[in-house]
C-alpha cells in the first residue's frame, strides 16, 4: 500500500495491486493428489486357545 | 544461464508429495501444444528462502542449484531456475508440484516473483507489445515503484539489463529440443521441426506475483510475436495480432508507448531507466483510471454488461477480447490441421 500524505489532510491509501475488472476469476480445480496413505495396521494378535 | 537442476531429478523429488502432477509433467514435458512456444520459469523468492531449503538440499545443495547462477531479483534471497517444458500447462503443473512440496503458494504470492522465459529474442518493438499485452491482460493490475524491477544484472558491468519488465537472456544453457512449426509449399502445409530454430536467445518477462493466466497469456503473446519475427507457422496471425494491438493502443492514445525502451539490448549506450519507467507509469495510470471508471459504471446489470461490445467497455476488455480471439484462432487452425484440413 502506498500512503500519500499531505499535512492537514486525511491520508490517502493507494493500492499497489487491484484485480483486473475485465478478467473473470477462474475456479481453480481442487487438488487431485491422492491423500497420504494411513499406515497399515497389523491385526492385533489374539492368544490362541 | 545454467539451470539449477535436471527435470528428471526435480520430478523424482516432487513425486514424493505430488505424484499425480509430477507424473503428468513427466508425460508432457516435451509436448508442444498448437505450435506454441516452450516455457521456462524462474522463481525469485523475496522472503528468507527457508521454505525452499529442503528442496534445494535434495537437489544437491545451494552451491550446485543456486550459486551457479548469479542472476536474481535484487531483493531475492534465491532464484530457482526451472528446466523448460513444452507447454504452459506443464509449466503451471510443475509450479503446482513445487507448491505441494514446499507447502506454500507460488501463484499470487507477494513474496514470490515469477519470471516467464520464452525462446527467441523479440526485437524492441515486439518486446514492448509483449510487456504491454501481459500488463493489460493480467488478472492483477500492478503499480511499480522504482527498484521493483532491479535485478543483479541491472547495472553490472557485463550485462547492464537495466530495470525492465522484459529481459533478454544472458547466454548460457539453452534447450532447443522442442518442436517448431513452419508453413511450407504454398503456405497451406505444416512442417514440424524437431528443434527450435534459435541456437540460443530468450525473451523473459518479470511478472511480479504472477498467476496461471499470466503464464498462459505470455506464452500466447510470445508465440505470436516470435512467429511474426521468424516467419514461423503463426507468422500471419502474429502480424495480424500486432496490427490489432497497435490500433487498440492508438485508439487509447497510447501508441507512443511502444517506442519506449521496454528492453535493454546488448551494447545499448543509454543506461537510463527513466524513459522506460515513464512509459510504464503512463500505462499504469491509464489502466488504474480505467479500472475506476469501470467500477463506477458497473451498475449495469451483469448480463447486459457482457452483451456490450468490448470496444465500448474500455482497454482492459478490449485486451481480453483480443487474447480470447487469438487463443481461439490458434486452437481452431491447429485442430483443423489435426483433422486433415488445411489452414
Amino acid at each position: 500500500m502506498i500512503h500519500a500524505h499531505q499535512p492537514g489532510a486525511q491520508p490517502i491509501d493507494i493500492p499497489e495491486v487491484i484485480p483486473n475488472p475485465a478478467v473473470v476469476p477462474r475456479q481453480e480445480p481442487a487438488p487431485k493428489e491422492p491423500a497420504p496413505k494411513n499406515p497399515v495396521k497389523e491385526p492385533e494378535k489374539v492368544p490362541a486357545g | 544461464m545454467p539451470c539449477g537442476c535436471k527435470l528428471e531429478d526435480l520430478l523424482a523429488i516432487l513425486h514424493d508429495r505430488a505424484p499425480a502432477k509430477a507424473d503428468a509433467v513427466a508425460l508432457q514435458r516435451r509436448r508442444v501444444e498448437h505450435g506454441l512456444l516452450s516455457v521456462g520459469i524462474k522463481i525469485h523468492e523475496l522472503g528468507d528462502g527457508s521454505q525452499f531449503l529442503s528442496l534445494v538440499e535434495r537437489l544437491g545443495g545451494a552451491l550446485r542449484v543456486l550459486e551457479s547462477n548469479m542472476y536474481k531479483h535484487a531483493q531475492a534471497s534465491l532464484c530457482l531456475v526451472l528446466p523448460p517444458v513444452g507447454n504452459a500447462r506443464a509449466a503451471i503443473l510443475l509450479l503446482e508440484c513445487i507448491e505441494h512440496f514446499i507447502g506454500s503458494t507460488l501463484f499470487g504470492n507477494r513474496k514470490i516473483q515469477i519470471q516467464v522465459c520464452s525462446p527467441g529474442r523479440l526485437n524492441p518493438r515486439r518486446s514492448a507489445l509483449l510487456a504491454i499485452g501481459f500488463y493489460l491482460g493480467s488478472d492483477t493490475l500492478r503499480r511499480y515503484r522504482c527498484g521493483d524491477l532491479e535485478t543483479t544484472v541491472s547495472r553490472d558491468h557485463r550485462y547492464q539489463r537495466g530495470q525492465r519488465l522484459v529481459i533478454y537472456d544472458a547466454g548460457g544453457d539453452f534447450d532447443r529440443g522442442f518442436e517448431w512449426w513452419e508453413r511450407v509449399g504454398s503456405g497451406n502445409d505444416r512442417l514440424i521441426r524437431r528443434e527450435l530454430p534459435f541456437e540460443n536467445g530468450r525473451t523473459d518477462l518479470l511478472t511480479g506475483n504472477g498467476s496461471r493466466l499470466d503464464i498462459e497469456n505470455i506464452n500466447l503473446l510470445a508465440t505470436l510475436l516470435i512467429h511474426a519475427e521468424r516467419q514461423g507457422y503463426w507468422n500471419e496471425l502474429g502480424k495480424q495480432f500486432e496490427d490489432e494491438m497497435l490500433s487498440l493502443l492508438d485508439r487509447h492514445l497510447l501508441a507512443g508507448l511502444v517506442s519506449a525502451p521496454w528492453v535493454r539490448s546488448d551494447g545499448a549506450e543509454d543506461l537510463d531507466d527513466t524513459t522506460f519507467f515513464s512509459a510504464l507509469q503512463e500505462l499504469v495510470a491509464y489502466v488504474f483510471q480505467e479500472s475506476a471508471r469501470v467500477k463506477k459504471t458497473s451498475g449495469i446489470h451483469f448480463s447486459e454488461w457482457h452483451e456490450l461490445p468490448a470496444r465500448s467497455l474500455g482497454i482492459l476488455y478490449e485486451m481480453q477480447s483480443l487474447l480470447t480471439k487469438y487463443r481461439t484462432e490458434v486452437i481452431r487452425q491447429s485442430c483443423l490441421h489435426e483433422h486433415g484440413g488445411r489452414t
